[in-house]
Parts: C-alpha cells; structure tokens; sequence
C-alpha cells in the first residue's frame, strides 16, 4: 500500500463505519441478547452537564453496532484460542455445555434471605405448609463437565439452607438431580435418558429436571409420581438460549420437550395484571423467535392463576424464578388451583392471597445462583 | 472521551481528520484542533472543561508578563497557583484526611471528583512559563497556538507530558507526511491493541484475583496476579501512549517517547529511564537540577532524590501507598547510586534482570495495595508465608490466565509495528484494528438472563 494513500484511505475506512452506523436501523430488542438495547439518548442541560448523556451516547452505539454478533464470536474465538474457558460470565465446559459462573455471593444476605422464608413458614397458620426448593445450577450437577481446576460452590449453598430451615421443607434436588445426571451418563443409548437434566445453551433445568423437582417435593405428600404418566413433548430441536448468546458460542443447539399428563385436564390460565384468559400454558408462537423458551407461558408475570377442573382439595402458592416455568403443566394432577407469583414484578398482598385462595402449600422455587443474589423476595414475605 | 471507544474512533475521529485535512492554513488547521480538544474534553468533562480554559488564559497571561520581566515573583506565583488548583483538585481530601488522623480532628472533607488529564497538563503549563522564564523558550504571543498545546487531544488525558520546547516550532509551522500519517495509524492501532485486547483482558484476571481476598493467595496465585498487574499496568499506560504519539504523527506533531521496553531493565535506574519517560525527564529538569542535582555534596544528593521520588510517588495519586511507593525507588535509587554500582558489572546479566524485574514487580503490589495491612498480606503470600504453592480455587484462574499472560511477555507482540516488511505490518494492523473493535462492542455484551423489560 503506497503511503500516499493512506490518509485518505484511513478517513474514508473509519466515514464507512460511520456510515453503516447511521445506516443500519436502530432495533428495540436484541432477540440473541434478550433484553432491551439503549436508544439514541436525547441531550438535555442536565444530563450534558452530568455526563449522563454522554454515557448513554456510547452504549447507544456499542448496543446498535450492526456487526453486534459477529464483534461477540470475534472476541469469543481469541479468548478460547489463548486457552481461557471463561467468557464474561459463561464457562464452556466439555460435551458442549455452556454453564454460568457461579457468582460469588453475601453470605449474611443469604442466610437473612433464608431466615425471612423461615419466618414466613412460621406465621402460616395450620393446614399451610411451605417449602423451599433451591435448585442446584449445572455447574454442581454437571460438575465433571468443568474445565480443570474448576469447583462448584452449590454445595455449601445447600449445606447452610439444609441447617438453616426449620419451619420450611427444604426440598433437596442435590443428590436426585446428581443421580439422573450419572444415569444419563452410564446409559447413553438408553431410552429412559432421553434428555439431561440442564440445557447445553441455556441456564435453566430442562423438564426432565424439573419433573425429578417435582417427584421429590410431591414425595413429601406422600403422592407418588410416575414417568409414565406423562407425555415429554419435543416441541423444538433448534433452541440455543442465553448462554450461548451471550458468548457467541453457537455450535451446539438443545432440543425443548413440554411435559403434559397422559391424563387430560381441564384448565384455564389468567394473567391477572396483564387481565388476559388462555386455555394453554404454552405459547406456540414463541417456538418462531429466537428465544424458544417463552414457549412456557411467553416469559414471566407478576401473577398467574391456573385453575384446574380437578377434586384434590390441594391449592397451591408458588413464589419463582423462572425455573418454574417449565414446571406448571406437570402439576396439574394434583391441585385444584396453581397461583404462580413473580416477586420481581409483584406488588400485591401475598397473605391476603394466600387466605382467599384457601391455599394448602406455598412453595418456593428458585435456582440457587438468582436465590443468593435475589433483592425482590424479601419485600413480599 | 477515552480513545477506545466508538463515539472516538468512529465519530469524533474521522471528522477531525477530515475538517483538518480540508483546511489550507496552518492556522485554520490550529483552530480545527483547538475546537476538537475542547469538545474532546468537554465530552468527559462537560463542567471542568472551563477549568481548562481558565488554566490556559492564566498561563498565557503569565508567560507574556516573563517574556518581558523575567521576574522570579511572577514566576513563583504562576507555579503556586498551578500547584494550588492541582492541589485543591487533587490532594485535598488527602491532606485532610491525613491530618485529622495525626492530630484526632475531624476536619470536613469536601469529595472533589478529580478533573481528568489535570495533572498532565498542569505539568505542561508549568513547564512552558518555567521555560520562559529561564529564557530558554520564548512566549507564545498568539493565544491559538498556546492553547493547542495545553489542550491537544491526544496528549491531554494521560500524556505523554510534552514540554514546550519540543514542539514550540510545530505549533506555528509543521510539515505533513504521508510516510508520518502512516506511520501514526499503526502506532495508534498497537497502542489501542494493547490497551482493549492485553491490558483490559488481563486486568480482568487480577481483578478476578484480588476479589478472592488475601486470605486464600497461594504463592503461585500471588504472583499470576502480580505479574498480571504489571502487564496490565503497562499495556494500558503504554498503549495509552503510543494511542497518543499516533494520533499526534496523524496530525503532524512528533511528541517525545513514554515508553521504551522498560521490563527489560537491568537495573532501577535503568528502569526509570524507560518508563513514563516524559514524567522522569519532567522531574528531573524542573525538580532535581533546581535542589542541586548531582552537583551538591552526598548527603544533600540523597535527601534530594528521596524528595524527588516521594513527590513523584505523590504525584500517582493522593494516598500514602503513592508516598511509600515514590520513597520505595528513591531508597533504591540511593542504594544503585551509591553501593550497587561499585560491583554491579560483576554480576551476570539474566540475574541483573530478574533482581530488577522482582523489584519492580514488588513496586506494582505496593502500587495497588488497599492500605498497610493488605499491601503486607499479599507480599506475605507471594512468599509463601502462611499459604500452600498452589491453592486449589484459583488454579481455574491460573491455568486459563496463561495464554494471554504469555501473549503479554512475548516482545515481538509489542514490535509488530517496526522492523517488518511494510505489507504484513498492515495486515497485522486490520487484523488489530478489528480485534480491538470487537472487544469494544462485546464489553458491554451483557444478557440478561431471565427477563426483557
């Protein structure tokens, strides 16, 4: 290259960049990311002089930059090529597992955080029953699976919610989970180990996880649940959720399987704030997206109401993440009614709830990494 | 505005270069580039960028009152005001805070946010009215030209700190060369390569170090960490500065070298000849010679360094771990200059480098300690007093740190840019370029997990 050129080349390269910036057409969404990208901010006096708007200009532009993905795979293939496992927050472990690191926690806000469900536990009146299931992350489970010189700290987790409760249940996936997790693994051809426990991409517990969940906690009602009384169906093959994208790692894809009783129901679902009725917990069109997993309800409401045409005499209060998600559909055997509560977009009286649904059980479900760092949970029990 | 970002590097950028370029006159050319640094400054700084200017009248005023008094009082009272706003910005909180330790009282300390670049370009305004004064400059008489050098962009934030005379004759009159335009794209590119590719990727290794506390080091952990912090260290200063230099050969200023191999040092002064070479020199020329130098008997030689040195450990940063780390090189430099140099020469020179290397390495702990007992803690571990060689939880972190740690000490990463044939120094630069882009654009790819609104 003649040096002649070079400043008009060096100009011109950096004016095409510009360029395809102003270009390219500013999205609301990233649907690889899944959340909500910055807009081009609007200057006022007080957020020039802040340095607000300035902030915000450079994050409008790194979140609206058109070749996102590709800087994403870039920055992933040099890291793992130097022979790092660890990309931002995910591990990429062997077999095609992504995993998230486990994030160091507050101890002291963890055992507040389990003294508070204790607590709760204790100001239920008779004939109320609450649990805590806390479930493990692949990371623990899949715990063979990470790159060298890598431990899970699930167990110590566990360990302090086993010593902690004594109002609650706790119900304890750990040893279960690990169980399924070693079954698949001796029997890869098997066709009983269909599926594993976590998603290779995603964060969450697949259904076959969470039907061992649930087993484990219906055990403690002495109601024996069997495989065979449900159906596992594979709704798609290509999913590839926030672990992969949020690394750029898209080599592997998971297969998303509902789990819905032999038996049918009846049933209606209310999203209260949203005042919508549907006859279904799925949402088939979610399966066209690029986050597959909305097909379990299409994400995460304050409040949702399952009634179910059924003579249990059981009603139950769900507090949860997004792990239970996946979970509803396979509950319906056994309750008459399923509040489901979102604490981190509910606002309402839980007790009041509670009383005038004349529920029988309340249950926690929480994956141990967003339990230990949970903000929302306290402000309603 | 930092130059690894987009507003930089795709916005800002190329318009200046290009309105600059467009323009036939030097001094049309001036006042592009004085825009430019004031909206450059102003972008980080919207509110201090009035401190700036303030700075630049006052010192412009004083240096056309020297040019015709040469009066010592108006040169005592330029550099006490300069080290007064230095002083208020940057060390009050310090002196307060120190003082109401030692005397028991409880003073209020009013939280400044610290003007950017203040103590870069306070230095430079010192240095030209010190030179005017000695005579050895003459006084801008124009404002445009004086302005664009305390305000240029590329040397404004973290240097190098140019002195007045080095680029008096560019200001007025400069030569634009293609061969030097080239030449700045690719020192920009290696300095943006080693500050967003080495520098931020490694820092996230100490830092993922330092968060495990001192409690659980493992003297091999220690010392990954250590020697992550010295890299890190360097490539962000360094690659900050060769950003600068780059952006200043693309405007047609030669700005002096920062930088030269310094962990290739065979000795502590050595090593200072290398690093932040614009500081040294600065200290050296306006701080040293004026106590006596080397020209005074012994004792005042030593007391001369030491104070040196505690100053240039302050001027780091307004806390006692800067104070020790300055007192740290001066005791040393003490120690080279009087007993170490009568048998250096006998001494072989991989052992030489490694003494050296460890002592700088050292330096860097007493740099990014949080206070005595820390700074204690972490040289304890790197010891091995208290902990095992290696620590179980942190070998994740060792054994994926490794790769781009070694990057990091091959010298030929840092010479890519000289001494190679002219096409695969390009090829190497997109690659770069690119690189660097996207791990500007990924940092802050950061998913939410669970939701979307």
């Amino acid at each position: 290259m003649k040096n002649k050129y070079i400043r008009v080349i060096t100009i011109s390269v950096l004016l095409l960049v510009l360029a395809a910036m102003v270009w390219d057409v500013d999205r609301d969404v990233s649907e690889s990311e899944n959340r909500k990208l910055q807009q081009l901010p609007t200057p006022s006096v007080e957020n020039v002089l802040s340095g607000d708007y300035m902030e915000r200009f450079e994050t409008y532009l790194t979140d609206q930059f058109p070749f996102r993905d590709a800087a994403m795979v870039t920055k992933t293939s040099f890291i793992k090529l130097l022979g790092s496992r660890q990309v931002g927050d995910v591990i990429i472990c062997s077999d095609g597992y992504l995993m998230k690191a486990e994030s160091d926690y507050d101890k002291e806000h963890y055992l507040e955080l389990l003294n508070s469900v204790d607590e709760f536990a204790k100001s239920q009146g008779e004939g109320v029953s609450t649990s805590l299931m806390l479930v493990p992350g692949a990371s623990a489970i899949y715990e063979d699976k990470l790159p060298y010189g890598l431990k899970s700290k699930c167990g110590e987790i566990l360990d302090t919610a086993r010593q902690t409760l004594t109002s609650a249940y706790f119900i304890d996936l750990y040893e279960p989970l690990k169980n399924a997790a070693v079954a698949e693994a001796s029997d890869k051809a098997g066709a009983a180990a269909g599926e594993g426990v976590f998603y290779r991409t995603d964060h969450h517990w697949t259904t076959y996880g969470a039907l061992i969940g649930i087993k484990v906690y219906e055990e403690c009602f002495d109601t024996a649940v069997s495989e065979e009384s449900y159906k596992m169906l594979p709704v798609t093959g290509s999913f590839q959720g926030t672990l992969a994208s949020s690394c750029g790692v898209y080599s592997e894809y998971d297969e998303i399987s509902i789990g819905v009783p032999i038996k049918e129901y009846e049933y209606v679902v209310s999203y209260v704030n949203e005042m919508r009725k549907s006859t279904s917990l799925f949402e088939a069109e979610a399966l066209d997206k690029k986050d597959k997993y909305l097909v379990f309800q299409g994400g995460n409401y304050a409040r949702v109401d399952v009634n179910i045409v059924n003579d249990t005499g059981r009603n139950l209060v769900i507090i949860k993440d997004s792990y239970a998600n996946c979970m509803l559909s396979m509950l319906m055997p056994f309750y008459d009614s399923i509040i489901v509560i979102d604490p981190r977009y509910f606002y309402g009286d839980i007790e009041q709830i509670i009383k005038s649904k004349e529920a029988t059980e309340v249950l926690f479900v929480y994956s141990v990494d967003s339990f230990v760092k949970d903000t929302s949970l306290e402000d309603i029990i | 505005m930092v130059f690894s970002s987009l507003t930089f590097l795709f916005i800002f950028l190329p318009i200046t270069l290009l309105l600059y370029y467009v323009m036939p006159s030097v001094k049309a050319r001036n006042v592009v580039l004085l825009i430019a640094s004031l909206l450059f400054y102003a972008w980080g700084e919207p509110i201090y960028v009035v401190l700036m200017i303030i700075s630049v009248l006052l010192n412009y005023y004083i240096g056309r009152d020297l040019e015709k008094t040469h009066s010592k009082g108006v040169l005592a009272f330029g550099v006490i005001i300069n080290i007064l706003v230095l002083g208020y910005y940057k060390y009050s909180g310090f002196l307060i805070g120190s003082f109401n330790s030692v005397t028991g009282l409880n003073a209020p300390i009013r939280e400044l946010a610290l003007p950017i670049g203040i103590s870069f370009y306070t230095f430079q305004a010192m240095s030209y009215i010190i030179d005017v004064y000695r005579g050895k400059s003459h006084a801008q008489d124009k404002l445009l030209p004086f302005a664009v050098y305390i305000t240029m962009f590329p040397q404004l934030i973290a240097g190098p700190i140019v002195k007045y005379a080095d680029i008096e004759a560019s200001l007025n009159n400069r030569k634009w060369r293609s061969e030097d335009f080239a030449h700045g794209v690719l020192i920009f590119i290696k300095g943006l390569g080693k500050k967003v590719i080495l520098a931020n990727t490694i820092g996230a290794i100490f830092e993922s170090i330092r968060s495990g506390g001192n409690s659980e080091l493992s003297v091999v952990t220690a010392w990954i960490g250590a020697l992550a912090y010295t890299l890190q260290l360097f490539n962000d200063f360094s690659g900050y500065s060769d950003m600068a230099i780059g952006l200043g050969k693309m405007l047609g200023f030669t700005f002096p070298k920062n930088f030269d191999k310094p962990y290739r040092s065979l000795s502590i002064t050595e090593f200072w000849r290398r690093w932040h070479i614009s500081l040294g020199t600065w200290f050296r020329e306006y701080l040293y010679i004026p106590l006596g130098g080397n020209r005074v008997n012994a004792f005042r030689q030593i007391l001369n360094i030491i104070i040196v040195w505690t100053v240039t450990g302050l001027w780091h940063g307004a806390a006692w771990n800067f104070v020790i780390w300055g007192a740290y090189y001066g005791v040393l430099l003490v120690f080279e200059k009087f007993v170490w140099r009568r048998f250096e020469d006998k001494i072989p020179v991989p052992i030489r480098w490694l003494l050296t290397f460890v002592i700088v390495v050292i330096g860097w702990v007493i740099f990014f300690a949080e206070g005595l007992d820390d700074l204690i803690g972490y040289v304890s571990a790197m010891f091995g007093i208290g902990h095992g060689l290696v620590g179980s939880d942190s070998l994740f972190i060792v054994l994926g740190s490794l790769g781009i740690m070694a990057l990091g000490f091959i010298p030929s990463v840092y010479e890519w840019s000289e001494k190679r044939p002219a096409w695969l120094k390009w090829v190497l630069a997109i690659l770069i370029f690119v690189v660097s882009v996207a791990f500007i654009v990924s940092d802050t790819y950061n998913p939410f997990l669970y939701f979307r609104f």
